[in-house]
């Protein structure tokens, strides 16, 4: 090989490098999950339908933290599906070192939505029969699937847990089921992390 | 950084509508806004003057803006930064528009707070950019009118030091603190206030005052997130200049005299304290509740410690305990309320053991019963004076009309008080959480007509806390606290009742 084509070859090379590193650039938006570099919040996923933000029990324990996840869209915009999605997305397996709130096992049977954005959301008998209980995790277990649902489906206001097609009392003791629960965000530790207003404060807008 | 901000352009106390205001702890600044659809942009240029930024826009569509040695690297129509050598995802991707770069106003928050020494915080609603750690409590205000009285109430989001002064018909509420978040202000129409404006560069409230105005009444309780709720009552000024005062109760007479003219029965409840406690030993029979590593059952450890407290509570203070359980049994949790109702409880103590998926997870907890969950209709309930209603015989008497099932919603202030006194007396003798009395939408408390908290005496799941749980001496030690919290309460009911201005006491904090 003369020292020509030697040239010309490393300068193919690089150019083939920078695009890699080009494509690979703009490839990450879709394929980071380093949660760290990403901050997610209700207005980010509003604004992205691809994207959803997910809640799971933060390393401490003490409450629930969010990452965002991308969702294969369905071709309706029908927010019923879409709210399946998300619960199902939900009730996946955490990101490490995050853990789930969910029991293992936990299925979404059905969804229903009412004209007021109340959605019950029926799940199987696992989350109740293999909650491990306590106060705390019980709480986080059911604002996780109530601040995604609201978060992530503009047309969810509340969210109703059913289990196994029953309206409960609880799932393991404490927390009142009995009617739609609103998104709270006090159980969320990271949310300050956003270093903006708690999205249940904010108005539609998005910059 | 904050030269430009410091310097003093020109300062405007309330920015324009298309504008956001940044406040630092010395100034503020305004910064003004381009609506595109949903979408709120502000120009780049503004931002790198403001910010004294260093600004390079490159040929192939970029632009990098530095601070000290941390940089941005913004591509047109990418929606990902480089913030510092993170990607950072923006909520829209920039844009250059007529040659002017053109960034999301999350750009504040999710990028440049990342290259600055100090933090900002975004707030959408009021439009204010938070630069560093400012005081800028967020403020909403409810009003309503009642039978002898208006009431205006704040809820200030953290609580933050306050003045209130009259100046002639003005009310004027200052607050230590760099800005306002004003979230809503009621509209005020009654004869005793008509107007409630924010003034002063928006750390005052001004009260305009009508013309039936006499007096005000100030009272507060702590809410969650560090909060505090301000309520002023205003009172007329002479309620007895169109209408005669009012007659003295006196027993029915036969000779005709109208019924109307007899006043409310005199209340012939007995003064507020503690002679009954309800004691709720948490799950039981087939429900165990949580379960340790070591197989120690949080029903188990419910009953124990219920057993030990009504020891203690009959023999040391002579007072009766009411068991919602007393062997392991299963117990629905309306019973569990119906128990302590039907029994005339004035306490009432839910005992349970937590757990946590984390295993490091410890310490005790202490909650009360949380209303947002239960609409506005619970909120209204827990605000709403009893009702006067006739009875036989002339006069009226004060009725508490509330559902069963929302029957805590009365107690909600004096829960919060309990949970306090607990809390502070568990602290003194076990380890806790760190984190502090809890409001939650607990199914097992809404239906106690009485204060009421649920204590969590630690984590099962945690190993230490395991062992310490099922022990004689840890349970003692819940026990003593629990014993010493009733004392506390009871001193607080009676001292609340005998004195006079009972409102502000009863929600002044004594810990």
């Amino acid at each position: 090989m003369t020292r020509e084509r030697l040239v010309y070859a490393g300068v193919a090379t690089a150019l083939v490098l920078v695009a890699g590193i080009s494509v690979f650039f703009a490839g990450l938006q879709r394929l980071t999950e380093d949660p760290t570099t990403v901050t997610p919040d209700a207005s980010a996923a509003t604004t992205d339908p691809d994207t959803v933000v997910l809640f799971y029990v933060a390393q401490d324990g003490l409450g629930l933290v969010t990452r965002e996840h991308k969702i294969t869209q369905t071709e309706s915009q029908d927010p019923v599906a879409r709210a399946r999605l998300v619960a199902e997305e939900q009730l996946g397996e955490a990101p490490a070192p995050l853990a789930s709130p969910f029991p293992e096992g936990t299925r979404v049977q059905a969804i229903y939505l009412t004209p007021t954005g109340d959605a019950f959301v029926d799940l199987s008998l696992e989350v109740s029969r293999g909650h491990q209980g306590g106060s705390l995790d019980e709480l986080l277990t059911v604002y996780a699937l109530v601040n995604a649902l609201t978060i992530n489906v503009p047309e969810i206001s509340a969210v109703q847990i059913l289990v196994d097609g029953r309206e409960v009392d609880t799932l393991a003791g404490h927390v009142d089921l009995r009617r739609p629960l609103a998104r709270d965000m006090k159980w969320v530790t990271d949310s300050s992390d956003t270093t903006e207003s708690a999205p249940e404060t904010e108005t539609a807008e998005t910059g | 950084m904050l030269g430009l901000l410091t310097q003093g352009h020109t300062v405007s106390a309330q920015a324009p509508r298309d504008a956001l205001t940044l406040i630092s702890e010395d100034d503020r600044e305004s910064i003004p806004t381009i609506r595109e659809g949903s979408r709120v942009l502000v120009a780049l240029d503004d931002v790198v003057r403001i910010f004294d930024l260093e600004q390079r826009r490159s040929s192939d569509g970029t632009v990098t803006v530095a601070h000290a040695d941390k940089a941005i690297i913004l591509t047109a129509d990418q929606q990902l930064a480089s913030v510092a050598g993170q990607l950072v995802d923006l909520s829209s991707p920039p844009k250059i528009v007529d040659g002017r770069w053109l960034v999301p106003v999350d750009f504040l928050s999710r990028a440049l707070t990342r290259v600055l020494d100090d933090r900002l915080t975004l707030r959408r609603r009021s439009q204010l950019v938070l630069i560093g750690d400012v005081k800028v409590p967020r403020v909403s205000g409810r009003y309503r009118t009642r039978g002898d009285r208006e009431q205006l109430t704040l809820e200030v989001t953290p609580e933050v030091p306050y003045a209130i002064a009259q100046d002639g018909n003005r009310l004027v509420m200052t607050f230590e603190a760099a800005a306002l978040d004003i979230e809503s202000l009621p509209r005020l129409g009654g004869d005793l206030v008509t107007d409630i404006v924010a003034v002063d560069s928006s750390v005052s409230l001004e009260i305009t005052l009508g013309a039936g105005f006499g007096s005000f009444d100030t009272s507060s309780r702590d809410i969650r997130n560090d909060g505090v709720e301000l309520r002023l009552d205003f009172l007329y000024a002479e309620r007895l200049t169109d209408a005669e005062p009012p007659a003295p109760a006196t027993p029915p007479t036969t000779d005709g005299a109208s019924p109307e003219v007899i006043g409310p029965l005199p209340d012939l409840r007995s003064p507020p304290t503690v002679r009954v406690v309800a004691i709720d030993a948490g799950h039981g029979g087939d429900d165990t509740g949580t379960r340790g590593a070591r197989d120690t059952l949080e029903k188990d450890i419910t009953l124990s410690v219920t057993r030990r407290l009504r020891e203690a509570i009959e023999s040391r203070l002579g007072l009766r305990a009411v068991l919602t359980r007393g062997r392991d049994e299963t117990v629905g949790l309306d019973q569990r309320a119906a128990i302590a109702n039907n029994n005339k409880a004035d306490i009432f103590i839910s005992l349970h053991v937590s757990a946590s998926v984390r295993p490091s997870v410890t310490g005790a907890e202490v909650s009360y019963l949380s209303l947002n969950e239960y609409g506005a209709e619970a909120r209204e309930l827990a605000q709403r004076e009893a009702q006067l209603v006739p009875v036989i015989g002339g006069g009226t008497r004060a009725i508490d009309l509330v559902q069963w099932e929302m029957a805590q919603v009365r107690y909600i202030d004096r829960s919060a008080r309990l949970a306090r006194i607990v809390h502070s007396e568990l602290n003194r003798r076990i380890p806790m959480s760190t984190r502090e009395v809890q409001e939650a939408p607990f199914r097992v408390l809404v239906g106690a007509n009485m204060p009421a908290v649920l204590i969590e005496m630690g984590f099962i799941s945690n190993r230490a806390d395991e062992q310490r749980l099922a022990s004689a001496r840890f349970q003692e030690a819940v026990v003593d606290a629990l014993v010493g919290s009733i004392l506390r309460f009871r001193d607080y009911l009676e001292r609340a009742h005998t004195d006079e201005g009972g409102a502000a006491s009863l929600n002044a904090r004594d810990e």
